[in-house]
C-alpha cells in the first residue's frame, strides 16, 4: 500500500466521521420535527368550561327564566343563588371553582362555587385550566325585563 | 565541456549520449585544458543515470504536488461546498423545531355559540320607542321596512358596546342580511379588516308580510 493510498484512505476516514454523525443529527432532527407535527391535541377543556358557563344561561335548572317555556339568556334573579349554582354544575366532587358576577341597573350580585379554588389567579398559567366570559343578559325582576351584563370565571383543574 | 552534457535532463539527449558512450570521453581528452571527470563512458554514463533520476524526481514531485494540490483544492471546495449546505439544512431543522408548535385543533362552535346566545338575548330586549316598549326585534323590522336604522344603530350600539372586549376579542360587527337571497341589507361596522373572523353568531328572523327573513349575524372581531 502506497503513501498515497494511506493519504486516500485516511482523508476518506475523516470525512466518515465527520458526515456519518452529521448524517444521524439530521435524521434526528427531522423525526422530531415531523412528529411535532404528528402530534395533534384536541382541547375539549375550554369547550367543557364554555359549555358548563353556556349551561347557567341555557338551562332552568341554572339561572333561565321560565314561564310556559325557557327564556334562554333571560335570568331570573331569585335563581341567582350560590348553592343552586352548585347544584347546576354538580360541582361538588370535582375540582372546579366557578365566580358568576351579575350587573344590572346599577346594581351588583355575586353567586361563587367552591370559594377556595376562586381569587387563585397562579393556578391559570396552564392551558385550558381558566376561563373568562362576558354575557349580555337580561335580567327579570319583579316581572320587569332589565338589561345586565355576566362575567362567569371557571377554575377546572381536574 | 559542451553544452550537451548540461542538457541531461532531456531523456532524448541521454539516449543519444548512451548508444555513444566513448564520445564524452574523446571531447575530455581533446580539449586539455579541463579536468578529466569521467575516466570512462560507463562512470559517466552511472553518474549522469543517477543524476537525471533524482532531477526527474524532482520535477514528479513538484509537479505531482502541483496536480494534486489543484485536485485538493477542488475537493476541499467541493466539501466544504456540501458540508455547508448540510449545516445550513441542520440550521434550518433546529430553527423549525424550535418554532414548530404541535397541531392544535380549536372547536370554535363553542364560541358561536356564545354569539348566538349573545344576539338572542339582544334581539328579546325591551326598548322605549315613543313613549311605547318594544324588542329589539321589533325596532329591526320597523328599520327595515321604513329604510331608516338611525334608531336601530344607536340602541344597538348602547347594548354591545359594554360587551366587548370579550374572549380575546377586541370588537364586534353586525351584519342584517336577507334570506335567502343573501343581499346585505344594513351593517354596524366597527372594525372594516378582521384579524381573525370568528364564525359569526346567527338568528333567523322571519319578516312579516314577505316571502323572507332577516339573518342578523354578530361577529367577533378578534
Amino acid at each position: 500500500m502506497g503513501s498515497e493510498d494511506v493519504f486516500e484512505m485516511s482523508k476518506q476516514m475523516v470525512l466518515l466521521a465527520i458526515v456519518i454523525p452529521v448524517i444521524f443529527l439530521a435524521l434526528i432532527l427531522v423525526v422530531a420535527l415531523f412528529s411535532r407535527y404528528a402530534d395533534a391535541q384536541l382541547s375539549i377543556r375550554d369547550l367543557q368550561q364554555r359549555f358548563l358557563m353556556g349551561r347557567l344561561l341555557y338551562s332552568e335548572d341554572c339561572f333561565a327564566f321560565a314561564d310556559s317555556v325557557v327564556h334562554v339568556g333571560v335570568i331570573d334573579l331569585r335563581k341567582f343563588s350560590s348553592e343552586r349554582m352548585g347544584k347546576c354544575v354538580q360541582a361538588e366532587e370535582r375540582l372546579l371553582g366557578m365566580k358568576a358576577s351579575l350587573q344590572y341597573g346599577g346594581q351588583q350580585k355575586t353567586a361563587v362555587v367552591n370559594e377556595l379554588m376562586m381569587n387563585r389567579e397562579f393556578l391559570c398559567e396552564g392551558e385550558g385550566i381558566c376561563s373568562r366570559q362576558r354575557f349580555y343578559v337580561l335580567v327579570e325582576d319583579g316581572g320587569k325585563k332589565h338589561r345586565g351584563y355576566l362575567d362567569v370565571e371557571v377554575i377546572q383543574l381536574e | 565541456m559542451s553544452n550537451n552534457l548540461f542538457s541531461f535532463g532531456k531523456r532524448k539527449n541521454f539516449v543519444s549520449i548512451k548508444e555513444k558512450p566513448d564520445v564524452v570521453s574523446i571531447k575530455e581528452k581533446q580539449n586539455g585544458k579541463n579536468f578529466v571527470v569521467f575516466t570512462s563512458g560507463g562512470q559517466m554514463l552511472k553518474s549522469m543515470t543517477f543524476n537525471i533520476s533524482i532531477k526527474e524526481k524532482h520535477n514528479d514531485f513538484y509537479s505531482i504536488k502541483k496536480i494534486l494540490g489543484r485536485s485538493g483544492l477542488g475537493d476541499a471546495l467541493l466539501y466544504v461546498w456540501a458540508l455547508g449546505l448540510l449545516f445550513i439544512y441542520i440550521f434550518v431543522l433546529i430553527v423549525m423545531t424550535f418554532f414548530a408548535n404541535s397541531q392544535q385543533e380549536q372547536l370554535i362552535l363553542s364560541r358561536m355559540e356564545q354569539s348566538r346566545l349573545n344576539v338572542l338575548t339582544y334581539l328579546q330586549t325591551p326598548v322605549m320607542l315613543d313613549g311605547a316598549e318594544v324588542s329589539m326585534q321589533e325596532l329591526l323590522m320597523g328599520a327595515y321596512f321604513s329604510g331608516d336604522f338611525q334608531e336601530f344603530d344607536s340602541r344597538t350600539r348602547e347594548i354591545f358596546q359594554p360587551l366587548y372586549p370579550r374572549d380575546g376579542c377586541l370588537t364586534w360587527n353586525l351584519y342584517i342580511v336577507s334570506r335567502p337571497d343573501g343581499n346585505e341589507v344594513h351593517r354596524i361596522q366597527n372594525y372594516r379588516r378582521n384579524i381573525f373572523q370568528a364564525e359569526a353568531g346567527k338568528v333567523l328572523i322571519p319578516a312579516v308580510y314577505e316571502d323572507r327573513s332577516l339573518e342578523v349575524q354578530l361577529e367577533d372581531v378578534c
